[in-house]
């Protein structure tokens, strides 16, 4: 069964003004879950609103599993208002993972915004479970403002190489992360180079755009309003690149794509 | 055995109990019977299947609203070939009632895909999706008037193997005088309602949320038209009605019912909860006990006004 009608919070902790990290119990889940799955959470028991939220993971460790959120909507903002104790009924895990780098490669890792959850399972689970030396993964945090600190903060406990950027300069360096990345892809070999992102559409864009100039292999993954999650509604899908009239769904196909293969 | 009824017979097809799920909401089933027992259904209807493949609209094809969903998927589907040799071997293996759901671009569309699936076992009835724009003649939907509607009821009627359920729109001035329409030409059943017409406005960038700009209403959202919509129908024709829009639980069914629905179908509610037919299977019965009634069909139009 993937749906689980009652998964406990066993922690909802405030990172600053609107962002959020929720702690679920769940063995299940938790031993499920692959970097790049999401789970769907259901905020309530009522109509309105009335979809539930994708979210990705942030962590997994035994019986638990975290989300890194944004408050911004109707949705968002009741799930943010949850107890220790409160349940949820969340569906998962969902859609694909990411492939996994071969072992003697350098993994840049590129973040904007809370496109960082995914991408911290990711490189949690190359140390963990694929033996990964920390040297070998290089994360880019792209952050709009120091307002935005927690989300860096998320990533920094983690024994990897790391830079941060803002949009604004408040914090590491100053400009879009995509822009870091051209710069920090420089010194490697782009044959053993293996590159995972996710963010807002237009960083995607411009990271995408940049692998292709390069030659770098590439995946991302992909957001998009989610109305099932589980592949019946056909809303959720993404144009794809196989041609004009060929779609992929995000919850099903992906969320995690080659940059190749689909148009953003 | 339950000593509670729950069976209901439409177009001389009897179903389990009268819960089913609605078209485009619930894939081929595939997707579902990793979550729920579909044997516990009184039927699936499959998403609309056309001669031709359909890739759908281009996204975002679906926004959330207050208390609902717009859609324009675009009657995205894998075309009437494929569905026969690709979906119809799973649908066979189910044991419960399969409906399919149609849709064309002209009487000759449906007719084609009526006459390929004539050839194929496993299928209990047909639910014609007339919600669509004849191009071949005027450009307006089959849907939009009693002539239009009983011109493909009655040339459906002629050819098909399988008892015909039609479905409704709501987008129309006098539904019942549509229904009628569809009764005289020989239906075997009515389904409503479709979707509302319905469009979204981002006010910081100008643009429609969907990008085909309107879109059908779904959800909770529209179940007090729908039920008067089935209320309407109900006291215009003597086949049975199978009610459709905004239902998410078992009293959702019990109103429909009431208001003259003999079955129901889940559409968006699939989307939220799985399970929420097999619970409204088990809430039925229950509500049956508590109001001291034996039989579901006992409650069909026992509205009282
Ligand atoms: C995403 C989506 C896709 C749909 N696709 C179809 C379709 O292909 N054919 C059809 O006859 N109705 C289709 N419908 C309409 C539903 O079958 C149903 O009539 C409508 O959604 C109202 O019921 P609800 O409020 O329970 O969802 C679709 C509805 C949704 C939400
Ligand atoms: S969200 Fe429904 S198909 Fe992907």
């Amino acid at each position: 069964m993937i749906q689980h009608p009652s998964v406990p919070i066993i922690k909802n902790e405030k990172l600053s003004k609107d962002l959020f990290k929720i702690v679920f119990r769940s063995k299940d889940l938790a031993s499920g879950l692959r970097p790049g799955n999401f789970v769907h959470i259901r905020v309530s028991p009522e109509m309105d609103p009335l979809f539930r939220r994708a979210m990705s993971i942030y962590s997994c460790e035994n019986d638990t599993f975290s989300v890194l959120f944004r408050a911004i909507g109707k949705g968002t903002g009741l799930l943010s208002k949850m107890r220790e104790g409160d349940t949820v009924d969340i569906l998962g895990p969902l859609g694909n993972s990411f492939d996994p780098p071969d072992k003697d490669e350098t993994v840049i890792l590129v973040a904007g915004g809370t496109g960082v959850p995914p991408l911290h399972f990711l490189a949690q689970w190359l140390l963990s479970n694929y033996g990964f030396d920390g040297q070998q993964i290089l994360f880019l945090c792209g952050i709009s403002s120091a307002d935005d600190l927690p989300l860096s903060e998320a990533v920094e406990h983690l024994d990897i190489r790391m830079r941060t950027s803002s949009d604004d300069g408040s914090v590491g360096f100053k400009g879009y992360v995509s822009e870091l990345l051209k710069t920090e892809a420089l010194p490697y070999d782009i044959k053993k180079l293996r590159l995972y992102t996710c963010g807002p559409v237009p960083m995607l864009r411009e990271v995408t755009k940049i692998c292709a100039e390069q030659g770098i292999r590439c995946q991302v993954s992909l957001e998009g309003h989610m109305p099932c999650g589980i592949g019946t509604c056909l809303g959720c899908v993404v144009q794809s690149t196989r041609g004009e009239d060929e779609f992929d769904r995000i919850c099903m196909e992906g969320p995690v794509f080659d940059s190749n293969e689909v148009l953003i | 055995m339950s000593k509670f009824d729950l069976t209901v017979e439409i177009g001389g097809v009897k179903f389990r109990n009268p819960i089913m799920t609605a078209s485009g909401t619930f894939g081929y089933g595939e997707e579902f019977n990793e979550y729920i027992d579909l044997s516990k259904l009184g039927g699936i209807v499959t998403k609309s299947v056309t001669l031709n493949p359909r890739p759908g609209h281009k996204p975002p094809r679906t926004c959330e609203t207050a208390g609902g969903m717009l859609n324009a998927i675009g009657l995205a589907n894998v075309g009437v070939d494929r569905f026969i040799t690709e979906k119809i071997p799973f649908l066979q293996t189910l044991d419960t009632n399969v409906v399919v759901n149609v849709a064309g671009f002209s009487i000759e569309e449906y007719v084609t895909v009526i006459d390929k699936l004539n050839d194929c076992d496993g299928i209990a009835m047909l639910e014609i999706n007339i919600s669509c724009p004849n191009v071949g003649a005027d450009g307006l939907e089959f849907s939009g008037s009693p002539e239009s509607a009983h011109k493909l009821t009655s040339e459906l009627q002629k050819i098909s193997r399988f008892p015909l359920i039609i479905k409704l729109s709501p987008n129309v001035t006098d539904i019942a005088s549509i229904a009628k329409a569809c009764e005289d030409a020989g239906a075997d059943a009515l389904s409503m309602i479709n979707t509302l017409v319905g469009m979204g406005v981002n006010h910081n960038t100008f643009e429609p949320l969907l990008t085909n700009v309107t879109g059908g209403l779904s959800g909770p959202a529209i179940k007090p038209v729908a039920l008067a919509c089935v209320h309407k129908v109900y006291r215009s024709v003597k086949i049975p009605i199978i009610g459709i829009g905004g239902i998410m639980d078992h009293f959702d069914v019990a109103q429909f019912i009431i208001a003259g629905a003999a079955a129901v179908q889940f559409g968006t509610a699939n989307f939220i909860n799985p399970s929420c037919t097999v619970d409204a299977v088990d809430g039925l019965k229950n509500y049956l006990r508590d109001i001291d009634i034996q039989c579901i069909k006992e409650l069909t139009g026992k509205l009282k006004v």
